[in-house]
C-alpha cells in the first residue's frame, strides 16, 4: 500500500542524503514504514485518504531539514574515520621516510653511480611515488573540491559548526578566522540556513559568506574564512607562464582595425620589414606603400623587432586587469599588482583574484587551441 | 483537555533520556511506536517529531546505546530498536542526573519563594 506521495517525498529525501546507497535505502525504508503506520491509523479514524496522506507528510516536515539532520550525523561518523585514516597515513609516511633514509645514497659509503642505479630497488622508487601521490592528492583535493557540485543543506547551523561539518564531510581543513571576524562584528554563532541541492562548492562559499560580508582564501591547504580586509592583506605572488599564449599567431584580419584601415593583411606581420607576412602570402597582393602600417597603433611599440610582443603583453595585462576584479589592481588604488618579464606575468594579489586570473588564462589557452590548454603557474 | 507542550529548549537536553526510558520498558520497539508511547506517557506534552526522533535513534545506535534489527513479522518491514547494556547504564546515570537536577531547581525555587503559576 505504498502511496506514491510517499515515494516522491522519500525519493527527494534520499537524493538529499549524501550517504551511501545502502544507508539511504535503510533510512527511506524506515521512514516509509512510519508513514504507512501513520496513514493506516488516520484512515482507521475515518480521515479521508488524501487528507491522511497530506497530514502524515506534514507531520514529517521538510525533507531538506530531515536530510540535513541525518547528514550531519554521518559527518560525525566520518570524522572518526578520517582520524583513523590520518593516523594510518602518518604511520605510512614515517615508514616511507625511514625507507628512503635507509637507501639514501650518502649513507652507503661511496656507492658507485652504477650501483646507485642498481641497488635501491623498487622500494625507493615506490616510496617516493607514494609520497608524491600523497602530496598531489592533497593539492588536488582542495582545488577540485571548489569545483565539485554537491548538496548544501543547513538549517540554523552556526557558522562555526557549518565550517566543521564542511571540513569533516569533505576531508579538508577549514579555519574560521575568529579574531578578524569578531573585530568586524561577525559572530561565529551566526545561524546559517541555506539549502541547495546541486551547487559548486565555490559558489556556495561565495554566496554563504557573501551574505555575511565575509570571504575565504586558501593557504597551505587550509581554507580560511575571514573578512575581506584580512584576506586582502594576504597577498600571494604567482607567476603565470604566458609565453605560449603570447606566441599565438594572430588570426587573419583580427586586431587589424586598430592598426590600419587600408591594408588589413599587413597588420598580421610578425617581423615588420623583414619578410612578407605569411598570412598575406597567396591572398591579395599587398598594395604598395602599406608596410608602415605594421607599426602597432597608439605608439606603444618601438616599431622594431619584438614590438608586437610588447603590444601583446600589454594588451594581455590590460585584458586581465579589466576582466578580473578591476577595482583590486594598484593602478586604481587596489592591493593587487601585475608585471611582466619575457612573457612571464607575475601577479601579487589575493587568492581569489589569482583563481580568477588562472581561470581566465586557461580559458584563453583553450580558446587559442594550445595543446597544453593550461597555464603554468609558479607559486 | 488542553495540553501545553514543554518548551523546546527544556526538552532538548533530555530527549536521549526520553527515548532510552521508553525503550527500557522491555522488548523491541520501532520508531512509530516509540513516538506514540512518548506522546501517551507524557500526556501529549512531549511530541517527538519524526525529524527529531529518527536522527536521534540513529545517533544513539552509533553510540552503541541501542541496537536495531529489521523484521517484517508484524506484516510490515520495520526497523526495531532495543536497549544495549551500555544504553541501560547510560539511562540509569542520566536518570540520576535528572533527579538531582530537578531537586536542585525545586530547592532554588523554594529559596526564592517562587510559586508556580497554576
Amino acid at each position: 500500500m505504498s502511496d506514491h506521495e510517499f515515494d516522491n517525498y522519500l525519493a527527494l529525501l534520499s537524493r538529499l542524503l549524501r550517504l551511501g546507497q545502502k544507508q539511504r535505502d535503510a533510512i527511506a525504508g524506515e521512514l516509509r514504514s512510519h508513514l504507512e503506520d501513520r496513514l493506516e491509523e488516520l484512515l482507521a479514524r475515518g480521515v479521508p485518504r488524501d487528507e491522511a496522506v497530506r497530514q502524515a507528510l506534514e507531520e514529517f516536515g521538510d525533507a531538506a531539514a530531515m536530510a540535513a539532520e541525518f547528514v550531519s550525523l554521518s559527518g560525525n561518523k566520518r570524522k572518526r574515520w578520517i582520524m583513523r585514516l590520518t593516523t594510518a597515513s602518518v604511520a605510512a609516511i614515517v615508514l616511507i621516510a625511514a625507507g628512503i633514509f635507509t637507501f639514501w645514497p650518502g649513507r652507503n659509503a661511496g656507492p658507485g653511480p652504477a650501483q646507485l642505479v642498481a641497488q635501491p630497488p623498487a622500494t625507493q622508487a615506490a616510496a617516493a611515488a607514494d609520497e608524491k601521490s600523497v602530496q598531489e592528492h592533497k593539492d588536488i583535493a582542495i582545488k577540485d573540491l571548489l569545483d565539485r557540485r554537491m548538496a548544501f543543506i543547513f538549517k540554523e547551523v552556526p557558522l562555526r559548526d557549518l565550517a566543521k561539518q564542511l571540513s569533516m564531510q569533505n576531508g579538508i581543513t577549514i579555519y574560521v578566522d575568529t579574531r578578524h571576524l569578531e573585530e568586524a562584528g561577525v559572530n561565529t554563532d551566526t545561524p546559517i540556513t541555506q539549502a541547495f541541492t546541486d551547487m559548486r562548492f565555490r559558489t556556495f562559499l561565495d554566496l554563504m559568506l557573501g551574505e555575511l560580508d565575509l570571504t575565504y582564501f586558501i593557504k597551505d591547504d587550509v581554507l580560511i574564512i575571514t573578512t575581506p580586509e584580512s584576506a586582502e592583506g594576504q597577498r600571494v605572488i604567482r607567476v603565470y607562464d604566458c609565453r605560449e599564449l603570447l606566441s599565438l599567431p594572430h588570426p587573419r584580419g583580427s586586431g587589424v582595425s586598430k592598426v590600419a584601415r587600408g591594408g588589413g593583411f599587413f597588420a598580421v606581420q610578425d617581423e615588420p620589414g623583414e619578410k612578407p607576412a605569411p598570412a598575406a602570402g597567396g591572398t591579395a597582393a599587398p598594395p604598395a606603400g602599406a608596410p608602415p602600417q605594421n607599426v602597432p597603433g597608439g605608439g606603444r611599440a618601438d616599431g622594431g623587432a619584438g614590438g608586437q610582443d610588447i603590444w601583446d603583453v600589454d594588451s594581455l595585462i590590460d585584458l586581465i586587469t579589466t576582466i578580473v576584479d578591476p577595482d583590486t589592481w594598484d593602478d586604481v588604488g587596489g592591493p593587487g599588482s601585475i608585471a611582466e618579464y619575457k612573457g612571464l606575468i607575475s601577479v601579487a594579489s589575493t587568492q581569489q583574484v589569482h583563481e580568477k586570473v588562472e581561470r581566465l588564462l586557461n580559458m584563453l589557452h583553450q580558446a587559442g587551441g594550445l595543446k597544453e590548454s593550461k597555464v603554468t603557474v609558479v607559486e | 483537555m488542553v495540553t501545553n507542550k514543554f518548551e523546546r529548549d527544556l526538552l532538548r537536553g533530555s530527549l536521549d533520556l526520553v527515548v532510552l526510558s521508553v525503550l527500557a520498558g522491555g522488548g523491541k520497539k520501532y520508531g512509530y511506536l516509540i513516538q506514540k508511547e512518548v506522546r501517551e506517557a507524557s500526556g501529549g506534552r512531549v511530541d517527538l517529531a519524526a525529524g527529531t526522533l529518527y536522527p536521534l535513534l540513529h545517533r544513539l545506535e552509533d553510540d552503541g546505546l541501542i541496537r536495531s534489527s529489521w523484521d517484517a513479522s508484524t506484516g510490515r518491514e520495520r526497523k526495531w530498536y532495543e536497549l544495549t547494556a551500555a544504553g541501560r547504564k547510560r539511562l540509569s546515570a542520566q536518570a540520576q542526573e535528572w533527579a538531582d537536577y530537578a531537586a536542585c531547581i525545586r530547592q532554588l525555587l523554594t529559596i526564592a519563594k517562587v510559586q508556580p503559576a497554576s
